[in-house]
């Protein structure tokens, strides 16, 4: 399963003097089994990309393909087209709208057609996947945490059978917790239901700790893509769009520029905790962490 | 689906008729109206239509747009100019069936439909070139004096003006809320009417839930900024008559007495 974006150009209200260029000649694939973080200032045209890959919107020029079928051909059957690229908004907890979690979660299944058993089995398995205790079921949505809505929101569309799963920006405004729970999730979707993920974020200690490959979006032009370890040590460039490094790759840089000797290519602080002992000669294994400062 | 879908029909541009005081395209506008109701004969229309169609031009309106916006009442003109035809007693013009036209119809209907053309043409060139803001401000002094009969002026153009300013947000978040839904293979097209009015139900609730928050976090705001009512209150934006106003004030009345003259 792959998504080929050519050329992809999307302007809002053409012809009117509110007209606005949202992407300009975006060239990008998804390919199969990656997890692509889409990263970019606001304004930088995330959304309105994700919502071409399940043909939300259409494309003013250039075309997008799913699997090799264009989606701008009018006999497509986008609902097909959905099914497989899953889509979660931006608070996607705000579509809630069901009295119980059951009956929410069920609403993509439905609208497919499922039979009742099947549905059941798929909400059961959609709950699980998004590591939600199954005795919510009957709950109203509306009376979960902030946290567990938003998964419950996710378990909707992950109900659906998607084998890409697009996130716009799943953590925004959840506590550290919350934040946590629905990274690992993703990380174990990914890793072990085998789901294509983009990600689009613009916490940078996230994209650096999941993803496998990168792609920075600036005024709806792709910048750069690489692995999120080619794309963090163009630091310089990040912080000119306005979205810098994690904070590690950050201390590095600044240690860098004070004559240490350190690789600044750090993504974890794992990593920078072992370049640093390496710098300070500190033996593998020693007596005290944080011993040896000369 | 409605992104950017403009509020009213504000056209943003920066013509003479755009810096206008509300007050003065408000006053204008009203008077129009009231004088289209005296015109009988061909000679009136053509001075105030030809005066309307100059100022549009002067405003930089793109004439689709006015098309567009006569398009919308097309079906009522036709049927009040057809109501009127056939309706009015006199000689006869010809026969439709068991409907006799008649020339007093005919003259009728076209004064029926002239005054429903000027009509949008005179209201649309006020919410052309008059942002909804501007409007409800202009009305707020308008209805200023009423306060002694105890209209609440201050509060109605409050209200105004919040409902304007969530238009825009509102058919921004129902088009996201759509779009989620459509995400999970909701289908707003098909189906008999009360399926799809069954198919709103997912989008309705939580445009609800949404703006019973936002009205509340609207509330603690403005009561933070210790919003207390109109009484006392200053504004940022002072209204004021300058020249242009006074001397378009002077012209449209001229206008409309030329009209009423050959009415």
């Amino acid at each position: 399963m792959a998504i080929v974006v050519e050329g992809l150009t999307h302007i809002y209200l053409p012809g009117t003097p509110m007209e606005v260029v949202a992407l300009q000649d975006v060239d990008l694939e998804v390919k199969d089994g990656e997890f692509l973080a889409l990263i970019g200032p606001t304004g930088s045209g995330k959304s309105t990309l994700v919502q071409h890959f399940n043909g939300l919107l259409r494309p003013t020029r250039g075309r997008v393909a799913v699997d090799g079928v264009d989606l701008s051909d009018r006999r497509v059957n986008l609902r097909q087209v959905r099914q497989r690229v899953g889509l979660v908004f931006q608070y996607p907890e705000q579509q809630l709208f069901e009295e119980t979690v059951r009956a929410d979660v069920a609403f993509g299944p439905r609208n497919l057609g499922f039979p009742p058993d099947e549905v059941e089995r798929r909400v059961r398995q959609a709950l699980e996947m998004v590591g939600l205790d199954l005795g919510i079921l009957d709950r109203s949505p509306f009376e979960l945490s902030g946290g567990e809505m938003r998964r419950v929101a996710i378990a909707g569309v992950l109900a659906m059978g998607p084998r890409v799963l697009v996130l716009d920006e799943p953590t925004a405004g959840l506590d550290p917790g919350g934040r946590e729970e629905i990274l690992a999730r993703l990380r174990s979707l990914h890793r072990d239901y085998g789901l294509t993920v983009v990600l689009v974020s613009h916490q940078m200690e996230e994209v650096a700790r999941l993803a496998t490959r990168v792609v920075v979006l600036h005024r709806g032009r792709v910048l750069a893509t690489g692995s999120p370890r080619e794309v963090f040590a163009r630091a310089e460039m990040l912080e000119e769009v306005g979205l810098g490094v994690p904070a590690v790759t950050q201390v590095m840089c600044l240690l860098r520029a004070r004559g240490w000797p350190v690789r600044t290519d750090v993504l974890s602080p794992e990593e920078a905790e072992e370049e640093l002992l390496r710098v300070m000669g500190a033996p593998p294994g020693g007596q005290q962490r944080g011993a040896g400062v000369p | 689906m409605f992104s950017g879908a403009p509020v009213g029909q504000y056209y943003p541009g920066e013509s003479l008729l755009h810096r206008l005081d509300p007050r003065t395209k408000i006053a204008v506008t009203g008077a129009l109206v009231v004088v289209l109701f005296f015109l009988y004969r061909w000679p009136a229309f053509l001075i105030l239509g030809t005066a309307l169609l100059a100022a549009q031009v002067v405003a930089g309106i793109p004439l689709r747009l006015l098309w567009r916006s006569l398009r919308s009442i097309l079906a009522l003109i036709v049927f009040t100019f057809a109501l009127q035809l056939f309706m009015t007693p006199g000689p006869a013009w010809f026969r439709l069936g068991p409907l006799t036209a008649t020339y007093a119809g005919l003259n009728m209907g076209l004064v029926t439909a002239g005054r429903l053309i000027l009509l949008i043409l005179s209201t649309s060139l006020l919410t052309f070139t008059t942002s909804p803001i501007a409007l409800t401000d202009g009305l707020e002094y308008l209805l200023r004096p009423l306060r002694r009969l105890g209209v609440p002026a201050h509060e109605i153009a409050m209200m105004m003006s919040i409902a304007l300013r969530f238009i825009p947000t509102l058919l921004e978040e129902a088009d996201r809320i759509m779009k989620a839904q459509m995400a999970r293979g909701a289908d707003f097209q098909s189906g008999n009417v009360l399926r799809r009015a069954r198919s709103m139900v997912p989008i309705l609730v939580p445009l609800f839930v949404s703006s019973f928050r936002r009205a509340d976090d609207l509330a603690m705001a403005m009561e933070a900024r210790c919003y207390r009512g109109g009484e006392g209150r200053t504004r940022l934006w002072v209204l004021r008559m300058g020249a242009a106003d006074y001397a378009a004030l002077a012209g449209w009345a001229f206008v409309m007495a030329l009209a009423l003259v050959f009415r």
